[in-house]
């Protein structure tokens, strides 16, 4: 039973890692019944309401939802698709206006992300969970701060992990691994073609008049901002898999 | 005896996608490798100059196109690539070919 009432505030990063480790669980125990008492606060309720959370939940049936001027966009999938991602920058062009190199820069971003879940995420080391491969994404636009978000999460080994056993760095941290990658375009396949994915992360941020960069991967995790150095920090309890968050403030539209 | 340049014209956007994927083809449609294998790499095996027109596409992610062109010039060598390929793009802002540039002259230097 998961007992949501008590939530008062819920960030994107947070909903969609709910939203996967449930469709994770349920691609594996799908018979099991699954219940929840929903969120009282009408904002996380229709955030969460947004992204088809309840649709594992057949017994709760949410209606009366409140009209929102936030936004929110969801996908997820297995393999890239450039004009999905195309037609999730179109769909928030709506409430947002992009400068054309910001746009280039997410549509690259978003593409070498999903790219990096094919080649890298789920390897074959990752053993009974080698044949779940899926990617999630999600974009939020907060209308009471102009920020967006974009979220990007798979469930796979990560980075470092798969940095080393690749090219076998046994010696460095998670945090120097992914800052080493993003900064620099360090391979995990060690091939003198690649490399380009990680350093397109950043190259949004890059472009933006203000944003973040954040990475989380197994216990590492490496914020990097416009203009300052990366900040790295080790996590107690570690994550399964990649999460990407990209924030950009934007002024009153 | 007057033998005539054999040319072919690609409009990228017309003929492959607006939105370029990813690296592999196994990864999603519309990505590098499907591009060289199906569009590139016969057009060039049957004619003298390929004129590719990149206008009216959204983006080029850099693994598109070292998986497309950086491949190629692993296949043919770079100077059979610069001398067939010519490219016509309007929009500069576009980061295409920086990650190729990159990759040939590690490679080739």
């Amino acid at each position: 039973m998961l007992d949501q009432r008590p939530l008062k505030r819920i960030s994107p990063d947070a909903v969609l890692m709910l939203m996967a480790e449930l469709a994770f669980y349920h691609f594996f125990d799908w018979r099991k019944q699954k219940l929840c008492q929903p969120p009282e606060d009408p904002a996380v309720l229709w955030m969460l309401n947004q992204v088809g959370y309840f649709a594992y939940f057949p017994q709760i049936r949410v209606t009366g939802m409140p009209q929102s001027r936030n936004f929110l966009f969801h996908l997820r999938d297995r393999h890239t698709h450039g004009k999905k991602v195309w037609q999730m920058i179109e769909h928030f062009e709506n409430r947002v206006t992009f400068q054309q190199e910001e746009r280039q820069a997410l549509y690259d971003a978003l593409i070498e992300s999903m790219d990096n879940v094919g080649q890298h995420a789920y390897g074959r080391r990752f053993g009974w969970r080698y044949h779940y491969r899926d990617w999630w994404l999600l974009g939020y636009f907060d209308d009471t701060n102009h920020e967006i978000s974009f979220v990007f999460l798979d469930q796979g080994v990560g980075i470092p992990a798969t940095i080393r056993a690749n090219i076998g760095d046994q010696f460095r941290s998670g945090t120097d691994l992914i800052t080493e990658a993003v900064l620099t375009g360090k391979s995990s396949t060690g091939g003198l073609n690649r490399g380009n994915g990680l350093p397109s992360l950043k190259t949004f941020v890059d472009r933006a008049y203000n944003g973040t960069l954040q990475i989380t991967s197994d216990q590492s995790r490496c914020t990097f901002s416009k203009g300052t150095g990366p900040e790295k920090r080790t996590l107690r309890i570690p994550l399964h898999g990649t999460l990407i968050t990209w924030k950009i403030q934007f002024g009153p539209q | 005896m007057i033998c005539a340049m054999r040319e072919k014209r690609i409009n990228f956007a017309r003929d492959f996608t607006k939105f370029p994927g990813g690296r592999a083809r196994i990864h999603g449609d519309h990505s590098g490798e499907e591009f060289r294998e199906d569009v590139l790499k016969p057009a060039l095996d049957s004619h003298d100059v390929v004129i590719l027109n990149l206008n009216g596409v959204v983006s080029f992610p850099a693994s598109f196109v070292d998986e497309a062109f950086g491949i190629l010039v692993e296949e043919l060598g770079l100077d059979r690539v610069k001398n067939q390929i010519q490219f016509v793009l309007d929009d500069i802002r576009l980061p295409f070919g920086r990650s190729s540039w990159r990759w040939k002259h590690t490679r080739h230097s």
